[in-house]
C-alpha cells in the first residue's frame, strides 16, 4: 500500500474536502459562504483576512477558505494553495469594468502548481441584478473554454438570493469525490 | 569394566542396529562423535570416547530378541573384541603413524596447489592473448581514425564504436585482474589508459565540440511572436473593455460641470463616473452601485446605494453618500460624509475623513425606507485599512473629520 493510497483512505474516512473560495473583491465570496451557512448576510464587511468555515454537505466535510480579494490581500492567497482539493472562483458578473482583470488573475492562479490537482467552480454570482452578464457571456469573456489543466464548471447563481448555489457546490463535491475517493 | 548402555538404537530395515556411544568407559566425555560405525574403522584406529559403534546380531538371535542382561554382554563383548584390534595396532610405533599421515596430506596439497597454479597462468595466458589482440584491433581502428582512412560522415559513429570497444576491454580486464600477476594488471591498465587518451585527441581533433549556445535568430523569432501575441492580447482585451462599458451608464469626461440626476433615471442602476475635474454630482435617487475613478477637486452627493460604491484614483474630492459597503482605492485628501452598513475600507489611500452623512433632498427619506435598511447601523465612523494590519495601533491614514470642519454642502 503505497503512501497516497493511505492518504486516500485517511481522507475518505471521513469524507474530508479543502475547498479554496478566491476572486477579486466585491464579488460576494463572503456572502456566499455566510448564505451557504444559513448566516446573516446583511452587514457583510469587506473581507480583511480571511474566514474559515466547516460546512456538513452530503456527508462531507466541507473546510471552505474564504480569503479577502482586496487587491493588497491578493498576494496572500498563496499561502492557502497547499492541499486545496477544491477552488471556487467567484465573479461578481455584474462588475464588468473588472471583468479582464478577473480573467487575468483566475488565469494567473491556474498557472499555480499547488493548485494544479484542484477542480475549479467558477460562480457567476449576482445574476439576480438588473445589469449582470449571463454566465455563458461570463465564460466566454474569461475565455474558460482554454483551460485545460483543471476539470472546470460555471454555475450563475446568486448569493443574496441563494439560487443555483447547491447547484454549483454539489458538483464540485462530485467531481472532487470521483478523484480523491475514487473507489478501489 | 562398567558396563556399556547403548545409548540409540536406529531400525535398520528390518534388523534392529544398535548404536551405542561409549561414553560409559569415560564418563565426562559425552559427545557423541558422527562415526559411521566399527565397519569403517581403519585397522589400528583407537576408539575414542563418544564414538557410535555398530552392535552387529548375535549368531542366534537379533538383536531385539536379546532381553537387558544379553544385550549388554553382547555389546560389551564386540566392544571387548574391538579393544583387541586396538591393541594389535598399538604394535605400530605411534609417531611412524602420524608422521605417515601427515605426509600424505602434505603431499595432497602440494598437488592441488600445483593444478590451481597451473589453471591461473593457463587463464592468465589466455587473458594476455586476447587482451593484446583487441588492443591491436582498437590501435588499428584509431591508426585508420587517425590517418584519415575513415569517411567524414562515418567518424562519430567509428569513434563511438572504438569507444565502446575500449570499454569492453576495459571490462574484460577488471574481471580478470585476480588471475593475474601485478605486472600483468600494470601492463594492462597502462594499455588501456593509452588506448583510451589516444580516442580522446582523435575525438577532439575530428569533431570539435560545438559550444553550448542558443542560436541567435531562432531567439528573437520567439521573442516576435510572443510580442505579437501579447499586443493581440491588449488589442482583444481593449476592445472587449470598451464594449462591456459601451453601454455604462453615467458621466464621463467634465471639466466644471453640475451634474444632477434626478430619482427615476438611477433607480437601481449601476452608475460610473469617469474622469471628472471639478464638478458636482447630484444624484437624487438610489442607484444600484457607483463607480467612481479618476476624479479631481469634485463633490458628489447621492441618495442611499443599494450595495456597493467603489472609488479609485480620487483626489481633493468630497463624497456624500449612503451605501450598504464602501471601498476606496489609490485616493488621497478626500472627505467622507457616510452612512455605511457596514465597514468602509480603505486600500493604498492616505489622508481620509469621515463624518456622518448630512445630506437631505425631497424624497430621501422614501429612498431610505424603500430600502428597509435599519438606521441605527450606520459604521462612518470604523473604517478598514487594508494597508494597516496591525489592531493594537489605529491607521494613520484615516481619521475622523472634526465637527469644527464638517460643513454642510448642497
Amino acid at each position: 500500500m503505497g503512501l497516497l493510497t493511505v492518504l486516500k483512505k485517511l481522507k475518505q474516512k471521513e469524507k474530508e474536502m479543502r475547498i479554496l473560495m478566491l476572486g477579486l473583491d466585491n464579488a460576494g465570496k463572503t456572502t456566499i459562504l455566510k448564505r451557504f451557512n444559513g448566516e446573516d448576510i446583511d452587514t457583510i464587511s469587506p473581507t480583511l483576512g480571511f474566514n474559515i468555515i466547516t460546512l456538513e454537505h452530503r456527508g462531507f466535510k466541507l473546510n471552505v477558505w474564504d480569503v479577502g480579494g482586496q487587491k493588497s490581500l491578493r498576494s496572500y492567497w498563496r499561502n492557502y494553495f497547499e492541499c486545496t482539493d477544491g477552488l471556487i472562483w467567484v465573479v461578481d458578473s455584474a462588475d464588468k469594468r473588472r471583468l479582464l482583470d478577473c480573467k487575468k488573475e483566475l488565469h494567473q492562479l491556474l498557472e499555480e502548481e499547488r493548485l494544479a490537482g484542484a477542480t475549479l467552480l467558477v460562480f457567476a454570482n449576482k445574476q439576480d441584478l438588473a445589469g449582470a452578464l449571463s454566465f455563458e457571456e461570463i465564460r466566454d469573456v474569461m475565455d474558460l473554454t482554454s483551460i485545460k489543466t483543471h476539470h472546470w464548471q460555471i454555475v450563475g447563481c446568486s448569493a443574496v438570493t441563494g439560487s443555483h448555489l447547491l447547484e454549483g457546490i454539489d458538483w464540485l463535491i462530485d467531481d472532487i469525490s470521483a478523484r480523491i475517493f475514487s473507489m478501489d | 569394566m562398567a558396563a556399556v548402555k547403548p545409548l540409540i538404537y536406529f531400525s535398520a530395515g528390518s534388523a534392529l542396529v544398535a548404536y551405542c556411544a561409549m561414553a560409559s568407559f569415560r564418563p565426562d566425555e559425552k559427545k557423541i562423535k558422527d562415526v559411521e560405525g566399527n565397519r569403517k574403522r581403519q585397522p589400528g584406529q583407537k576408539l575414542t570416547p563418544g564414538d557410535i559403534i555398530r552392535i552387529s546380531s548375535t549368531s542366534d538371535k537379533p538383536l531385539y530378541r536379546l532381553n537387558k542382561k544379553e544385550l549388554d554382554d553382547h555389546i560389551q563383548s564386540q566392544i571387548t573384541g574391538l579393544r583387541s584390534m586396538e591393541a594389535s595396532s598399538d604394535l605400530m610405533p605411534e609417531r611412524l603413524q602420524r608422521r605417515g599421515r601427515e605426509l600424505q596430506l602434505e603431499r595432497q596439497r602440494k598437488k592441488q596447489d600445483r593444478e590451481l597454479e597451473d589453471t591461473n597462468r593457463k587463464a592468465a595466458t589466455y587473458f594476455l592473448d586476447q587482451f593484446s589482440k583487441s588492443h591491436l584491433e582498437i590501435e588499428d581502428d584509431l591508426n585508420n581514425l587517425a590517418s584519415g582512412l575513415v569517411e567524414n560522415s562515418l567518424i562519430p559513429s567509428a569513434i563511438s564504436k572504438i569507444s565502446k570497444d575500449i570499454h569492453t576491454l576495459q571490462k574484460y580486464f577488471s574481471t580478470s585482474t585476480m588471475i593475474l600477476c601485478l605486472h600483468d594488471v600494470r601492463k594492462s591498465q597502462e594499455c588501456i589508459q593509452m588506448l583510451q587518451q589516444k580516442l580522446h585527441e582523435l575525438e577532439e581533433k575530428l569533431l570539435p565540440k560545438k559550444k553550448f549556445g542558443f542560436k541567435v535568430r531562432k531567439t528573437s523569432n520567439n521573442k516576435e511572436a510572443v510580442n505579437v501575441k501579447v499586443v493581440d492580447e491588449i488589442d482583444c482585451g481593449e476592445t472587449l473593455q470598451k464594449m462591456l462599458v459601451e453601454n455604462d451608464f453615467g458621466v464621463k469626461d467634465k471639466i466644471n460641470e453640475v451634474i444632477v440626476m434626478r430619482e427615476n433615471s438611477v433607480l437601481d442602476k449601476d452608475i460610473a463616473l469617469q474622469n471628472l475635474n471639478g464638478c458636482t454630482v447630484k444624484i437624487m435617487g438610489s442607484p444600484g452601485t457607483l463607480h467612481m475613478s479618476n476624479m479631481e477637486g469634485c463633490t458628489i452627493f447621492s441618495g442611499p446605494v443599494v450595495r456597493s460604491v467603489l472609488i479609485e484614483n480620487c483626489k481633493n474630492c468630497k463624497f456624500v453618500v449612503p451605501c450598504q459597503q464602501l471601498r476606496v482605492h489609490q485616493s488621497s485628501q478626500c472627505d467622507f460624509y457616510l452612512h455605511v452598513r457596514s465597514r468602509a475600507i480603505i486600500e493604498d489611500t492616505v489622508s481620509v475623513r469621515v463624518a456622518p452623512y448630512n445630506w437631505a433632498y425631497d424624497g430621501i427619506d422614501q429612498h431610505f425606507a424603500l430600502l428597509g435598511w435599519d438606521d441605527k447601523k450606520n459604521h462612518w465612523d470604523s473604517v478598514d485599512d487594508f494597508n494597516w494590519l496591525a489592531s493594537d495601533k489605529p491607521s494613520p491614514n484615516w481619521c475622523i473629520l472634526p465637527e469644527s470642519d464638517r460643513e454642510i454642502l448642497s
